[in-house]
Formats: structure tokens, C-alpha cells, sequence
């Protein structure tokens, strides 16, 4: 059971690094002319993890997958916002999910709006200015559409998995 | 299909509490800048050396090679008089315009209005 | 998985966080310069740091500076030879310069040959006696008079590339009267911005006495606003320009004046009536290279709209003119350029 776990961590890390490296090659940013938008894709296996093999986790998953992802493409400052970002976002994640009122589709919103506002403030933190938070109005309304797109692929792919690993035994 | 991955109602006050807080924010934001006043800097071989505000009518002169004049009058500034070659910056004549500025090459002077600028530079 | 590894993670995390603190995302700088060609340069630029940016700004400002002691034509280089040092052995032996000077000159020649001798450097015995009287006139304007006619003839008469001798493979130059000079006013900012720009990295902003090269975008890929000045109010905005990878550059009858009577004189020499030409106010060209870009507003001040528009065309550039009374003529490419 323990290899098994740690197998589906791996492939899950794997699956969300590959997903943040497409990410660029569907640039957001194309779409709507505002930079720091992204689909953020990555988040379909953090939200599958979540439900799947509960937090300890998902947080596990979340952080290789970040650091792995900063060490052969983005700069540390780009670690330290993606750190906030995740860490808050799957910290939201986790409670909203214990909320009986919402499905995937709120707690991935939610998390996707955290995200953003974790990566406001880190970057306020590192430029000494609340500037960045001008911004963030922004970021927050498109998070909105983003995070609805994400909690129904996630659902989707949640739905199916419990078939494939039967018919895989 | 499992029960939590169907939408249900609390999903979309999620979303629209997020779509508030985004409209709040900007509100917020389309507030703030109302009360941060332009200020005049004056600038002298790129180092800041004096700031005022633009909206407190006042007059002074700054030294150097040459002496400039500076005005602050009814929310512009010009430099009213120079004993500089060519008087440049005297022509420039009143600015008001955050990000605009008054230039004197021979005393090195620069006299900006602070905030940001309609452009990034100017072709003259 | 255990407790431990996640906080083993989570502790390597904070680590590489601290890190993170000291490495601020790209942020805006500006350094001013006032000490080469007698202008104001300004360098904007995004960089991660002060220290980033403060290291390519004094690259720039190196080469600026080198770059000026060369084309200098009023004082001795420190050491080696300029473009001073031409004019005073004009009518002697060929003298050695940098290759630098060697290329000004061959692109100078050129920019003759192309804007049918309007915009030409060896105008400088005419643009000398121009050029003193500003000074007198600005040092004591009381006693201010005009360049005497009959030595502007004179002048005039020691003009014209027959009187360069350029030898490209020993860098020798040579004035063959003693009387002709040198002047690169009309070229070199715009020639020397190209080529300081083309180290630049993209997200920078170079403005060379309001000669301007903007490099690429800004970060996040929006255009560079540049504003082209209004003739009659030095502190208000004709247009304005979205500029990537472009160079902007005017000419205008209000840049280095001097006045008599109420009448002002402006730097730009016409070759046919040795005086400020009057038929613009002011033309802008914008043109990806600051070379070019520089002698065409030089040129297209000195021309018609036709024989103007036709040398812009050929270029590739689009231009704005500005005639007396306000009224605008401009390239039909010049629109896309324009914001709103």
C-alpha cells in the first residue's frame, strides 16, 4: 500500500510538472494582454490529491512540484511567489473542502483566488511597496473563471480514476 | 458521480464573494490615489535636492553655475527667471502634469512634477 | 509518507524563500546625464536591481562618453586624435583616427549623397560662423547680430565631400582646404544612439537630448509611450507614440536658439541660402534605426513634403511635419504608430 502511494505521488508530480511546462505554451496572457495570468493547470493535480489522498499529501506533492519546477525553469523570487501562493492556496483548499456547502468547483475557485492573493502579498513583501495590490482586483475576477475551469476538469478526472485503477488490478 | 464533485449552490456565492472582494479592491484602489498630491522635485546633477508641494504657492531660487527661479503658482511651476545662456527652461513656460519636467542643461538643474508620467520620454 | 519528510520539505522551502528576498522582480530605473553632446541623456530602463541596472548604465554611458570625446569637434581629445583634430590639420598631411570616425564619416558621406547634399558635414565652416554667433548671442544678447552675409559666402565656398579625403584601409582622414570643417551635429546623436542602443538589452529606454531609441517592450510586452513636442508650448504634446523597437526623432525650429529683434535662430542650416531653414516647424521621423531616423529629420526639415515624403519612403520611415500655422502632414504609416 505504502509503494503504491508513493508511486501516485510520483506520477502526480511528474503529471504537474508536465501540465506547468504545457502551461506556457498556452499562454493565458495571449487571450487577455495582462501579465501573471495563467490557467494554472498544475492545480488539477493538487485539488485531485487533495480529495484522493487528503492533505499531507497534496502538500507534498505541491511542494516538489514547485521546487523541482524552480530549479530548471524560474528564478528564486518566482519560487518564493509560487510558495505563497501554493501554500495558501492549498491551505483554503483544505478547509473550504471540510465546508458541506461547496463541491470542487467552490473549494477550486477559492483556492485559485488564495493563490493569487498569496502571491500579491509575497510580492508586496519583496518590493517593499503595496503596489503589487493595485493589481490584484484583477488577478481575483479572472481567478474566478480559471478556478471553475479547473474544479470541473479535476472533477472529471477524479470520476474516471476509480475505474482505471480497478480495471488496472 | 460522487456528491462532491456535483456544483452545488454554495459554489456560486463562492465565486461571486471572490468577485466582490475583486470589485471592493477596486474601489479601494480608484480611492487611494485622491489623496496623494503631486509634488514638485527639484533635481540638480541627478541628485534630488529639494521637494514642495504643488499646491502651496511659493517662489525661490536655486544656485549653482547659473541661478534659477522657480515658481509654484495656482498648481504649475515654471522657472520665472535664469541667468543661464539661452534661458531654456525659462521658454518652457508653466508645467502642471505629473511626470512632466523643466530642464536647465547649463546649471544641471531638472524640476519635475512627481507621479506617474502620461509618456515615457519626450521627442523634442 | 511521514510526518518528518514533510517537514524536511517544508524547512528547505524556507530556506530557499530567504533567499528569495533579496531578489526583487524587475523594477524601473532612470539615470540622467548632462556632460555629453551638450545635451541632456536620459537612460529608463526595468532591471532586477539598482546595482543591475546601474552596471548597464555605466556601460552606456562609457560608450557615450567615448563616443564624445571622438565627434567632438570644439576641444582636444585627452588622447589620440578626433574629430577637433581633423579640422585643425585641414589643408596638412592625412592624420590617423579611430575607425570609429572612419565609419561616421563613410555613413556621413552616404547620408550626402542620399538626401542630395542637404544634410552634409562638411558644412562645417558655414555652421562655425552660425555657431559663434549663437554663442555671442547668448553671452551678450544686448550686442546680438547676424553672421555677416559675404563671409557665409565665403564659407560656403569650402564645403562639399570633394574636400574629404577618406582612406578607408590605412584610417587616414584628410580636409584637402584649409578651411573646410567638419560638422556631425546634424548625425551623430541619432548615429551614436544606434549604436550604444544596439547593446541594449530590451526594456530600455535611451533618449539622447530627445533623440529616442526604445528597445522592445516594456516587461509584460506593452509599447513605450513616447511624445512628440509641441513647437509652440515646450510643455504640452503634439501626439503620441507607441514605440517598440523604434527610433524617434524631431527636428524643430525651437532647439538651439538665439534671438535679435524678437527673431529667433534656430541651429538648422540650410546648404542653398546658408541660413535656419523656415519651411517647417518641426518633422518627426520614426524609423527603427536612430541613424537614419536622425538624418532624416535633419533632411526632411530641409526639403518639400514630396522629395521629403519620397526619402522617407525609401527608408522605410514614416514622418509628421509640422508647418508654420500649425497645419500637419504625415507618411500614410504614421497613423499605426499614433496612440488613440
Amino acid at each position: 500500500m505504502q509503494t503504491k502511494k508513493l508511486t501516485l505521488c510520483a506520477v502526480l508530480t511528474a503529471l504537474a510538472l508536465a501540465l506547468g511546462i504545457l502551461e506556457r505554451y498556452l499562454p493565458l496572457s495571449l487571450l487577455l494582454p495582462l501579465p501573471g495570468i495563467k490557467l494554472g493547470l498544475a492545480n488539477i493535480v493538487t485539488l485531485f490529491a487533495l480529495y484522493e489522498l487528503g492533505l499531507p499529501y497534496a502538500a507534498a506533492i505541491l511542494l516538489l512540484r514547485i521546487m523541482l519546477g524552480s530549479i530548471y525553469a524560474g528564478s528564486i523570487t518566482s519560487l518564493l511567489y509560487a510558495l505563497s501562493g501554493g501554500a495558501l492556496s492549498l491551505g483554503v483548499m483544505a478547509i473550504a473542502r471540510r465546508n458541506p456547502h461547496l463541491s470542487i468547483y467552490g473549494v477550486s475557485v477559492l483556492g485559485a483566488a488564495a493563490h493569487n492573493i498569496g502571491q500579491i502579498l509575497a510580492a508586496s513583501a519583496v518590493l517593499a511597496s503595496p503596489a503589487a495590490m493595485t493589481y490584484l482586483p484583477v488577478l481575483l475576477a479572472v481567478s474566478v473563471g480559471t478556478g471553475l475551469l479547473i474544479g470541473a476538469v479535476a472533477a472529471v478526472m477524479l470520476h474516471r480514476l476509480p475505474t482505471i485503477r480497478r480495471e488496472a488490478k | 458521480m460522487r456528491d462532491d464533485l456535483r456544483f452545488r449552490p454554495g459554489d456560486a456565492i463562492a465565486a461571486i464573494a471572490v468577485l466582490a472582494l475583486a470589485g471592493l479592491l477596486l474601489l479601494v484602489w480608484l480611492w487611494l490615489p485622491r489623496d496623494r498630491q503631486t509634488t514638485v522635485q527639484i533635481y540638480q546633477n541627478g541628485v534630488l535636492i529639494r521637494e514642495l508641494p504643488l499646491d502651496t504657492d511659493t517662489s525661490f531660487t536655486v544656485g549653482g553655475t547659473y541661478e534659477n527661479t522657480i515658481s509654484i503658482e495656482n498648481g504649475t511651476v515654471s522657472v520665472t527667471r535664469a541667468t543661464c545662456p539661452g534661458e531654456d527652461c525659462v521658454h518652457t513656460g508653466k508645467v502642471s502634469h505629473a511626470g512632466q519636467s523643466i530642464l536647465c542643461l547649463p546649471n544641471r538643474l531638472e524640476v519635475r512634477l512627481s507621479g506617474t508620467p502620461e509618456v515615457d520620454e519626450i521627442a523634442r | 509518507m511521514n510526518r518528518n519528510v514533510i517537514l524536511f520539505l517544508l524547512c528547505t522551502a524556507l530556506l530557499f524563500a530567504c533567499f528569495g528576498c533579496n531578489l526583487p522582480r524587475n523594477q524601473r530605473f532612470e539615470r540622467i546625464y548632462y556632460d555629453v553632446f551638450d545635451t541632456v541623456t536620459k537612460l529608463s530602463g526595468y532591471a532586477e536591481s539598482e546595482s543591475a541596472f546601474g552596471e548597464q548604465a555605466d556601460k552606456v554611458y562609457a560608450q557615450l562618453h567615448a563616443y564624445h570625446v571622438l565627434f567632438d569637434i570644439y576641444h582636444d581629445a585627452p588622447s589620440g586624435t578626433n574629430l577637433k583634430a581633423i579640422n585643425d590639420a585641414a589643408g596638412g598631411d592625412p592624420i590617423a583616427v579611430d575607425p570609429q570616425i572612419i565609419d561616421l564619416l563613410l555613413f556621413a558621406k552616404e547620408v550626402d549623397e542620399q538626401t542630395n547634399h542637404r544634410v552634409n558635414v562638411t558644412l562645417g565652416a558655414v555652421t562655425k560662423l552660425w555657431h559663434d554667433a549663437r554663442e555671442a548671442a547668448l553671452a551678450d544678447p544686448e550686442h546680438a547680430v547676424l553672421p555677416d552675409a559675404q563671409l557665409l559666402r565665403e564659407a560656403a565656398r569650402h564645403t562639399g565631400f570633394d574636400k574629404l579625403e577618406l582612406d578607408e584601409s590605412a584610417g587616414t582622414v584628410r580636409l584637402t582646404d584649409p578651411l573646410a570643417r567638419l560638422d556631425v551635429g546634424a548625425i551623430a546623436k541619432g548615429y551614436v544612439a544606434q549604436k550604444v542602443s544596439e547593446q541594449l538589452p530590451d526594456g530600455y529606454l535611451l533618449s539622447l537630448g530627445g533623440n529616442v531609441v526604445a528597445k522592445g517592450t516594456k516587461p509584460g510586452g506593452s509599447a513605450w509611450t513616447i511624445g512628440i513636442q509641441n513647437p509652440d508650448e515646450p510643455s504640452a504634446l503634439l501626439h503620441t507614440i507607441r514605440a517598440e523597437n523604434l527610433a524617434i526623432v524631431t527636428s524643430g525650429d525651437y532647439q538651439r536658439v538665439f534671438t535679435i529683434n524678437g527673431i529667433s535662430y534656430h541651429h538648422i542650416i540650410d546648404p542653398d541660402t546658408l541660413t535656419p531653414a523656415m519651411r517647417w516647424r518641426a518633422v518627426t521621423v520614426l524609423c527603427e534605426d536612430s541613424a537614419v531616423a536622425d538624418m532624416l529629420s535633419t533632411a526632411l526639415f530641409l526639403m518639400d513634403y514630396e522629395t521629403g515624403s519620397s526619402l522617407a519612403k525609401r527608408y522605410g520611415a514614416d514622418a509628421l511635419w509640422i508647418a508654420p500655422g500649425g497645419t500637419e502632414y504625415r507618411t500614410d504609416g504614421f497613423g499605426a504608430y499614433q496612440k488613440n
